[in-house]
């Protein structure tokens, strides 16, 4: 399938299994057992220099200069208008470097806005997209670290590489960056190589993950573990117009900084009544009518009052789930909304909390600590 | 020790449909020649391109990138853009104020020396990994190939790099001098290395040309201990 530029695998197909078994196969590998996807086509800028971190205060929504080196953390971008942008993980790799991710086919827009930035607050910074130099893949599922921990001298103990930790080091043999982020919703790594050595370091993941049943999983399945973790697309759960607020973003966008892009323009829309939010919303698990679509419209007493973004059906809540664009007013829990699906037919679904799956985080806690709370 | 071939070419399937000669140069398969060794000598004075994806490469960017390169006995051009090639067959090439790319030869190890240094992360010098695929057009016809591909007027080459695109592609092209026939040396994001090595060869075959192994670009190279493999 095609994404921007690039080509990526939607599904790994499977003889003698439709589209719909080998993709729900493939989620099921990565919640129970361990999947590996390449997720090479994420942009991925290197910030370096005495004003890096004060540069990247500046251009993203959160905070981070007291981010220690070694540490990950998620990054919001937005226009001067306030507007969502981009998104992505800003790694602390050192006290003056930076290693940042953007949204695929974002890297080039947010290189060149950050130069442009760079050149207007006459920072010194050295900024470099090396998203072409680096592959990059994401081995995720319960059994992601012990079939790493043969690949690498790292020390993967939770309490020396926590969750949103991040280690230069050797995987495979390859001078490898790890992250332990999480945007399928189970433990797992990002492992960023060089490109040349992306099909070694693949395929040596592979051959260590055959005793754990390990198999790729592509974009589908992707899409469906990351919205049932609640985790937004930006560019498909937001739009044109898109400001953090109504995303319910607001715990990423720290407004009581000196300053950001998009701050002043944030101030003046904080103080103003909300037009529209994203809410989660799910339907029956008895619902056997037709599905909604992305794009398909919320009706508010005839009138449009949203849209839905996103929406699969998951196998982990054994239902259909989705985010939705709707009223503020009907943005409490419990709410009854209603779509317009193909054919005009209307259907109600529920507005629900999110992350629809494992909204304690537990899938990230080790397994000792969980014993000890339990 | 490391395992053998763990690097890849960004156009290694592109050059497997040619049924090469494999051998490994820097730790990547190559190709050391398609056709007969005298119709690959033929061919370089004429119009030819090889994959040189293999030569390891990298940048190093800052404040005191100049001044620790002199320290590591690397005179860098004094033009931005300018080039010098070394005695060991590697390349530095001026790509910025405090920007200097350096790509060694088939048997020089420059960029890992320099790499293992710059691990300890000196104070104002940057290392940036540099994955790029290479190609070298050769040849007294690859001025018509760029004709058809690129802007850029090479019939008066510069002195030094030029940053333009090659069929739509972002690429640093560099005429090289003092060879026997014009000689053009190509870098750009891997990403698009596939795309641009088969639109390339299909003009280049258009013209006459074809693909040329490592072996026709450097004649003396099959003897090198570096080249492991099934040579020739």
């Amino acid at each position: 399938m095609h994404a921007g530029n690039w080509l990526r695998p939607e599904y790994y197909a499977v003889p003698g299994k439709t589209r719909r078994e080998a993709i729900a196969e493939e989620v099921t590998t990565v919640r129970q057992r361990v999947g590996l996807i390449d997720v090479g086509t994420l942009g991925k800028l290197e910030i370096s220099g005495p004003d890096a971190t004060a540069f990247v205060e500046r251009i993203y929504t959160g905070r981070f200069a007291k981010l220690q080196p070694g540490m990950t953390r998620y990054v919001l971008m937005c226009d001067e208008s306030g507007v969502i942008i981009d998104d992505g993980v800003a790694a602390r790799l050192g006290p003056d470097r930076f290693y940042v991710t953007t949204t695929t086919s974002g890297s080039d827009a947010v290189a060149q806005e950050m130069r442009r930035w760079a050149m207007v607050w006459g920072m010194k910074i050295a900024l470099v997209n090396a998203t072409g130099t680096y592959a990059a893949m994401n081995l995720a599922g319960p059994d992601s670290r012990r079939v790493l921990e043969s690949l690498t001298g790292v020390d993967l103990a939770p309490e020396r590489f926590p969750y949103l930790g991040v280690r230069e080091c050797e995987v495979a043999e390859i001078t490898a960056r790890l992250l332990r982020v999480g945007f399928v919703g189970e433990w797992g790594y990002e492992i960023h190589v060089p490109a040349n050595s992306a099909v070694w370091v693949w395929d040596r993941l592979m051959e260590a993950g055959r005793d754990f049943g390990i198999q790729p999983f592509g974009v589908e399945a992707q899409r469906i573990l990351r919205l049932e973790k609640g985790h937004l697309i930006i560019g498909q759960d937001t739009d044109g117009l898109t400001h953090p607020f109504e995303a319910g973003m607001n715990w990423a966008v720290k407004m009581d900084k000196p300053f950001f892009v998009g701050q002043r323009s944030l101030s003046i829309l904080s103080k103003k009544p909300l037009t529209r939010t994203l809410v989660g919303f799910s339907l029956p698990g008895s619902h056997a009518g037709p599905i909604p679509k992305e794009c398909h419209l919320v009706i508010d007493s005839g009138e449009i009052a949203g849209r839905v973004t996103s929406v699969t059906w998951s196998p982990a809540l054994g239902r259909v789930i989705g985010l939705a664009y709707v009223k503020p007013e009907q943005s409490k829990l419990g709410s009854s909304i209603e779509i317009r699906v193909d054919r005009g037919e209307m259907i109600r679904a529920t507005v629900v909390r999110t992350p629809f799956y494992d909204p304690e985080n537990l899938r990230q806690t080790p397994v000792s600590e969980l014993q000890e709370v339990s | 020790m490391k395992a053998s071939s763990i690097r890849r070419s960004p156009v290694h399937d592109c050059l497997e449909d040619l049924n090469p000669v494999w051998a490994e140069v820097h730790g990547m398969k190559v190709s050391l020649q398609f056709k007969d060794a005298a119709t690959e000598s033929k061919l370089k004075p004429e119009l030819s391109l090889c994959d040189l994806s293999c030569l390891p490469k990298m940048s190093v960017k800052g404040p005191e990138s100049l001044a620790w390169l002199a320290q590591a006995g690397i005179l860098v051009p004094e033009s931005v853009y300018g080039y010098r090639s070394m005695a060991d067959g590697s390349l530095v090439i001026r790509t910025d104020r405090q920007e200097v790319f350096v790509e060694d030869g088939p048997v020089s190890h420059k960029v890992s020396e320099f790499e293992r240094e710059l691990s300890s992360h000196p104070l104002g010098v940057y290392r940036v990994c540099r994955q790029d695929a290479s190609f070298q057009l050769s040849g007294v016809r690859s001025d018509g190939v760029l004709r058809e591909t690129c802007g850029v007027d090479f019939s008066r080459p510069p002195d030094g790099v030029v940053m333009t695109r090659v069929a739509g592609v972002s690429c640093m092209v560099l005429p090289l001098q003092a060879t026997e026939a014009p000689a053009y040396r190509l870098w750009l994001d891997p990403s698009y290395g596939s795309y641009l090595w088969k639109a390339l060869l299909e003009i280049v075959r258009d013209q006459g040309g074809d693909a040329v192994g490592l072996n026709a670009l450097y004649p003396s190279f099959r003897h090198a201990t570096s080249v492991k493999g099934d040579t020739p």
